[in-house]
């Protein structure tokens, strides 16, 4: 009776793991089922507002950071000025959990960091892309990241070397530098994605469908 | 039966209360989660200057050369459109679509600044259909590092007085400098105020506080009123007679122009509040000075209506820091304009 009781038990167990089992694997492959673009909500802003209109036709740009040496020596805070990065920077109207950073852009970007905030305002690196030679970047984050803040900064695109040729000259062992050294990114649009959740009714776009619509609106131009 | 109802009683009041409590701590949660969101977007607020979006409402012509939206118009320059990333209508396009974007969502970031737009026609005499002008271009002026925006005017005699109407506002930027945003903010700033024919010491520290502590340009910084104090050869403050950046006068004081008239408009912010400025200008506007003012305002004027902005008597200030100016009442300006007036009518 005792042993009938285990196998019973056992199997109602077993029940109940496959089926939150397969729950866990329908949320996983969810991937395909993605939220609607977290960048147009009402009352997101970014530092530039092209790159979150919705519009792949105004394209925006990246903002320089600005050096905070404003007191250190004047030749150091030039050069550094000189050498700062960009930065695309998207706040939300309140935190969501991102999955999924798409970025396209105009200029190819060929290097940049994706960086989240937390509630204090402190910033963390989350993915690198090295390398990259394509307009769109789609960028799968590989945790779950509840946030309100995302930026990209970038480290270099495909205009840096010519706006090196023009800003850098070297003659007689020296280099002289008389302008930026890295390039903005031109940005399309900057998008934000997570999963669809049972309170975004209506909401969710398939990655298929989402590609789809890009592409007709690609087309059109 | 009688034993059991008081338990029933109990259980059904312990209960009661832990779903009265568990509503009670998912509202404090709530609100806990709002305040700490809340408090998450105003320290991103801080770190970085963000916009919403805005309905720009771009019309295009077929070239790209010009477009415009609901307070612009751009026009790409000829000498612009020899630069490589601007010689095909679909890089201005581009170019142009997302910079219309970006300077409507500036225009309301200024608007909220000052209370009051160009296109406010009671402030401006700004007619309905006009626009800002925008004009991109490689060089401007021979440089590549100047920025200008002029306003033009008319002046027409009605009823015995001057008045004037704003008849176009033009902002002029080399691309190099248009691309950078403390630049945009700044010159917007003189957009929205150049009409009020501000001395030029003051235009420009007000300009440089848009474009240092709601833009976060690092370009300008403070300095101490006294210990960086320079004089004329009058022994006045040498601000004052600052003719702005083109003045072949103060060349290598220019820089220091800059910081100084920023720092006495940033220091009457903090001792006076955001609404200062808001009020100063809505003053200005109620008793239209800017329209019957012959040429530029006098500092003795601009200090009247700063005090009146303020609810206290500001001469001694500005006296304080080597300003040349005299207490006026507000019948005082009125005359002295009226009488400027007769003579150029005369």
């Amino acid at each position: 009776m005792k042993l009938q009781e285990i196998i019973q038990l056992t199997f109602v167990a077993s029940l109940v793991l496959m089926g939150a089992g397969c729950k866990a694997l329908q949320n996983f492959s969810a991937g395909q089922e993605w939220s609607s673009n977290y960048a147009l909500m009402e009352g997101a802003q970014a530092n530039d507002p092209a790159i979150i209109d919705g519009d792949l036709k105004t394209v925006g740009q990246t903002q320089y950071v600005e050096s905070s040496m404003s007191g250190e020596d004047n030749y150091v805070r030039t050069m550094a000025t000189y050498a700062a990065p960009s930065e695309a920077v998207v706040i939300l109207p309140e935190p969501k959990a991102i999955h999924r950073v798409v970025i396209h852009s105009a200029n190819v970007i060929q290097m940049l960091d994706i960086w989240i905030t937390d509630s204090n305002g402190k910033w963390e690196k989350v993915k690198e892309v090295k390398s990259n030679k394509e307009n769109k970047i789609d960028i799968r984050l590989t945790r779950t990241i509840h946030t309100a803040g995302v930026r990209a900064r970038i480290r270099k695109t495909v205009d840096d070397a010519a706006l090196r040729r023009k800003n850098v000259r070297r003659g007689f062992g020296f280099r002289q530098i008389g302008g930026k050294t890295k390039a903005q990114a031109k940005i399309a649009e900057f998008e934000l994605y997570g999963f669809v959740t049972g309170t975004e009714p209506g909401a969710a776009v398939s990655e298929v469908k989402d590609d789809e619509a890009e592409l007709d609106l690609l087309l059109s131009q | 039966m009688k034993l059991r109802d008081p338990w029933k009683t109990i259980i059904g009041s312990s209960w009661l209360f832990v779903i009265f409590f568990f509503t009670i701590s998912c509202t404090q949660l709530n609100e806990v989660h709002r305040r700490r969101t809340l408090e998450a977007r105003n320290n991103l607020k801080k770190q970085y200057v963000t916009m919403a979006r805005s309905d720009p409402g771009i019309l295009d012509s077929s070239s790209s050369l010009k477009l415009e939206s609901k307070h612009y118009v751009l026009i790409f320059s000829e000498d612009i459109q020899k630069l490589k990333d601007y010689d095909s209508a679909d890089e201005r396009r581009g170019v142009g679509h997302g910079s219309l974007v970006y300077m409507e969502s500036l225009y309301n970031f200024v608007h909220d600044i000052f209370g009051f737009e160009p296109s406010n026609q009671d402030v401006y005499g700004f007619e309905p259909n006009q626009k800002i002008r925008i004009v991109l271009h490689d060089f401007y002026n021979g440089s590549k590092h100047q920025a200008v925006t002029q306003t033009q005017s008319r002046t027409e005699y009605q009823n015995g007085e001057f008045i004037k109407k704003i008849t176009g506002i033009q902002m002029d930027f080399p691309i190099e400098m248009y691309n950078q945003r403390p630049v945009k903010a700044h010159e917007l700033a003189h957009a929205f105020t150049n009409i009020y024919l501000l001395p030029t010491w003051f235009a420009e520290g007000i300009a440089v506080l848009v474009e240092v502590e709601y833009a976060e340009g690092n370009e300008h910084g403070k300095v101490d009123l006294h210990d960086d104090l320079k004089l004329d050869l009058d022994g006045v403050n040498a601000a004052q007679s600052w003719r702005g950046h083109g003045s072949a006068t103060l060349g290598p004081l220019t820089h220091w122009c800059y910081n100084y008239s920023y720092s006495i408009v940033s220091e009457l912010k903090q001792r006076y509040g955001s609404q200062f400025y808001p009020n100063f200008f809505r003053l200005i506007e109620e008793d239209r000075l800017h329209q019957k003012l012959p040429g530029a305002m006098k500092d003795s004027f601009l200090v009247y209506y700063l005090s009146q902005s303020a609810g206290e008597d500001l001469i001694p200030f500005f006296q304080d820091l080597k300003f040349k100016v005299s207490k006026l009442s507000r019948n005082d300006i009125l005359v002295m304009i009226q009488q400027m007036n007769l003579t150029i009518t005369q």
